[in-house]
């Protein structure tokens, strides 16, 4: 059920429906907190949608099998409603423009939901913490939003970190 | 946008289209890296050149559909261009297809991180990815706000929203109900003048 809010609203995006999972998931407690932040790395760096992926690892995790297919289900379905609902009210032009400009006040709502869940997420991951500790984390984060930047697909800068991270912390 | 007459634009018998249209999603799936915009050319080059499925005027408007639904980007394009081959069970064949290969994939990585998420090796390799993921986090934010923040209207949302989750942490549920309202406002204040 929760999913399937979090289809529902998922407006702009795989990445818009992180900070619905993220809230929702501290509401619930379903997994850790930190290790809500590594399940978004395993799904970022996997082939397939983010949520999707993101879903059936919570999913599974709660419940077994049948969570991980009910969480796939209650996100999908939304989706699955809606598109087929926009396709077949499409030819009416009145309809789309309506749901343009609602989605034109929604677009600048996820966009500060998504750098919300990204302070939360920080401070989970303790990078706000010490400045003194956290240095090296610091610079991962400045050097994957350069990469982000110059464009570089987000598979490489999680597989980049993950050995700067072996480098830094494994000696 | 999308005339109903031509809906359906198979030529084999319904089973192996719905077939054809499992392979394709099948194929597209795994280049779904990062998902979203990025795998629209791959769609394309399987759905128009390969298949004739859709013809290359099509490709915007399913961009525009996938865009305007909530969900991923991937799999509302999935459900668009079933469905426009074959009807419901074709949109559920071409989700089926989409879904099948990246959840076989991360059960399996699901399974190696439980398992080994406690060797120090992994632990150092999360500690480094965690920071990239909120850059990556960040920089969605970004891509999705200089798309969205165009004037002093939606920038004012945009701060109202950051400004309510800080102090009220109010469920973001509400937040995009009420961003969809303010968005209907500039028009409902242009027609009373």
């Amino acid at each position: 059920m929760a999913f399937f809010k979090i289809g529902l609203l998922g407006f702009g995006g795989g990445y818009a429906m992180i900070p619905l999972m993220e809230q929702a998931n501290r509401a619930h407690h379903w997994i850790p907190n930190q290790q809500f932040t590594d399940i978004i790395a395993i799904a970022g760096s996997s082939p397939g949608p983010i949520a999707t992926n993101s879903a059936l690892f919570i999913g599974y995790h709660t419940a077994g099998p049948l969570g991980a297919i009910i969480a796939i289900f209650g996100n999908l379905l939304p989706s699955f409603i809606l598109v087929l609902g926009i396709i077949k009210t499409v030819t009416h032009q009145a309809h789309l423009t309506i749901v343009q400009k609602c989605l034109y006040g929604i677009h600048p709502v996820i966009a500060a939901l998504i750098l919300y869940a990204g302070l939360i997420m920080s401070k989970q991951t303790d990078l706000l913490s010490s400045p003194a500790t956290a240095y090296p984390q610091y610079l991962i984060f400045i050097f994957s939003i350069i990469l982000l930047v110059k464009k570089v697909s987000p598979v490489w800068v999680i597989g980049c970190s993950g050995l700067l991270g072996i480098a830094i912390y494994g000696f | 946008m999308i005339s109903q007459e031509k809906q359906v634009v198979a030529t084999g018998s319904y089973v192996t289209d719905l077939f054809a249209i499992f392979l394709t999603f099948i194929k597209i799936s795994p280049l779904t890296f990062g998902g979203g915009i990025a795998m629209i050319p791959h769609i394309e080059s399987e759905v128009v050149n390969k298949r004739n499925w859709l013809t290359k005027e099509e490709i915007p408007n399913v961009v525009a559909v996938a865009q305007s639904a909530p969900g991923s980007i991937a799999i509302n394009s999935a459900i668009y261009i079933g469905y426009s081959v074959r009807g419901v069970l074709g949109a559920l064949s071409a989700i089926l297809g989409m879904v099948l290969p990246a959840s076989l994939i991360i059960i399996g990585l699901t399974y190696l991180y439980l398992h080994y998420q406690h060797l120090s090796i992994v632990e150092d390799a999360f500690k480094g990815i965690r920071p990239a993921i909120i850059g990556l986090i960040v920089f969605a934010s970004y891509k999705i706000g200089r798309r969205a923040i165009q004037n002093k209207f939606t920038l004012l949302i945009f701060l109202i929203t950051l400004s309510t989750l800080v102090i009220l942490s109010l469920s973001p549920f509400f937040l995009i109900i009420g961003g969809g309202l303010a968005g209907l406002l500039p028009s409902i204040w242009n027609r009373r003048r």
